[in-house]
């Protein structure tokens, strides 16, 4: 390595390091946010844009999967028929009484803050997204997002003004307490550079089975309880093990999100003013 | 070629890796596209201009990462190290070279990424992170080389300039 070269190397070395020391400290927010405004209209087109490309693609992969799927469909058409024969009539009051019943208890006090999601962080080795929405709409580190239909997508991690990047529970640096909602089977969700999900120290005892839905429970005051995160996929059980090793898939497709809510009224305790 | 290219090049790569390649995963991952070009870049161009791309992808990829903006900047710098090799002149195809380098590139940009995050406090799986996802990968940045060579290689044969700095 010549001289020329290894003082390039230094200099590198020495401005990386120290902006990633004025990044930590927020001075780089105002150009950080700055960028993300000239980008973001870019961004959302590009996204637009390349949608129905990528969902094409997933259907493709997908199409002897959807053929078996679509034959136990029609098998279960034809048995739903009857009965919505019979439910007709009282089905469309129905469904509007119980959706609005629904969301009344479930979240009675819930304020939400609708976003836009703009970009996924550029590095395959985290599982980090860009929203529109930061400090200025009262966004804070911390802060759950969730889907429309209310399943969790993760925690606010950084805000900037105008955006902010958001952490989804399939992170590999991401866990949250939860629980088996049959079983009461409490654990960690954890997640993995596979974007799945796990549950960590489920006892050996706990009855846990595939299909069971696993939601948050209120264990550490960082998430509210009974948000949904999936579906548990495989259950492994060995007697020389303290713990059960249970797969779960995510209820809400993480890797197409468009539009998530930031839940604004619920405030995890770390952010709760002493 | 102008470096007044790489700055809109890099800029729109970054753009494209961040908004449109989380939706065409391959093999569980997608393209590092930036780091692609500033190897490719540093192929048929030289070291000494891979020492001003290399800094100014470095840049662009951290503006639209959710992590510190020296991270990225850092984790590229090995590149220009590795461009040494390019001047060994082990064989006689750049393109060649430019797919070793990338695949060079990529195991080393991915490492340095993750000690990164390692020393700012984050728990690393190191096994698991270079079976599933730094192994990968280099695999797809190697396959991406072939047409981001060529349009850097038809750009420099394109916009000719001088190779002084």
């Amino acid at each position: 390595m010549n001289s020329r070269v290894a003082m390039w190397t230094a200099g590198v070395i020495v401005v990386g390091i120290a902006l990633i020391a004025m990044s930590k400290a927020g001075a780089l927010g105002p150009l950080e946010n700055a960028v993300l405004t000239v980008i973001s209209p870019l961004e959302k087109g590009l996204r637009n844009a390349s949608d129905p490309v990528a969902e094409w693609l997933t259907n493709l992969g997908e199409l002897n999967d959807l053929s078996s799927e679509n034959k136990e469909l029609r098998a279960e058409n034809e048995r739903l028929k009857g009965e919505v024969a019979r439910l007709r009539e009282n089905e469309s009051r129905l469904q509007e009484l119980e959706k609005l019943l629904q969301v009344e208890q479930a979240y009675p006090d819930q304020e939400f803050l609708a976003a836009s999601v703009l970009a996924k962080d550029p590095s395959n080795l985290k599982e980090v997204i860009a929203i529109d929405r930061g400090k200025g709409d009262g966004v804070r580190e911390g802060m759950v997002v969730v889907t429309e239909g209310h399943s969790l997508v993760g925690t606010v991690t950084s805000v900037l003004d105008g955006y902010s990047w958001v952490t989804l529970i399939t992170d590999p640096n991401s866990a949250v307490s939860a629980m088996v909602q049959e079983s009461r089977a409490q654990g960690v969700v954890t997640g993995s550079y596979s974007r799945q999900l796990s549950i960590e120290f489920v006892a050996q005892g706990a009855a846990v089975k595939e299909g069971d839905v696993v939601i948050t429970s209120a264990i550490g005051g960082h998430y509210p309880p009974g948000l949904v995160m999936g579906r548990v996929t495989a259950v492994q059980s060995t007697p020389q093990e303290l713990f059960k090793k249970v797969s779960v898939e995510p209820l809400a497709s993480l890797a197409r999100l468009e539009t998530v809510l930031v839940l604004t009224s619920f405030v995890p305790l770390n952010l709760e003013s002493p | 070629m102008s470096y007044y290219l790489a700055v809109p090049l890099l800029l729109v790569a970054a753009l494209v890796q961040a908004a449109v390649m989380p939706s065409f995963p391959v093999l569980g991952a997608y393209p590092n596209l930036v780091l692609v070009l500033v190897v490719s870049w540093t192929v048929v161009r030289g070291q000494r201009e891979g020492m001003v791309v290399v800094p100014i992808g470095g840049l662009c990829l951290g503006l639209v990462s959710s992590q510190p903006v020296g991270v990225a900047l850092l984790a590229a710098a090995p590149v220009v190290l590795l461009a040494e090799l390019r001047e060994a002149r082990l064989t006689q195809s750049d393109l060649l070279l430019a797919i070793a380098l990338v695949l060079a590139s990529s195991l080393v940009y991915e490492t340095v990424f993750l000690l990164i995050l390692q020393v700012m406090g984050e728990s690393v799986q190191w096994w698991g992170s270079f079976s599933r996802v730094i192994l990968p990968t280099a695999i797809i940045n190697s396959l991406f080389t072939l047409p981001l060579y060529w349009l850097v290689w038809w750009g420099s044969t394109r916009f000719r300039r001088p190779h002084s700095l």
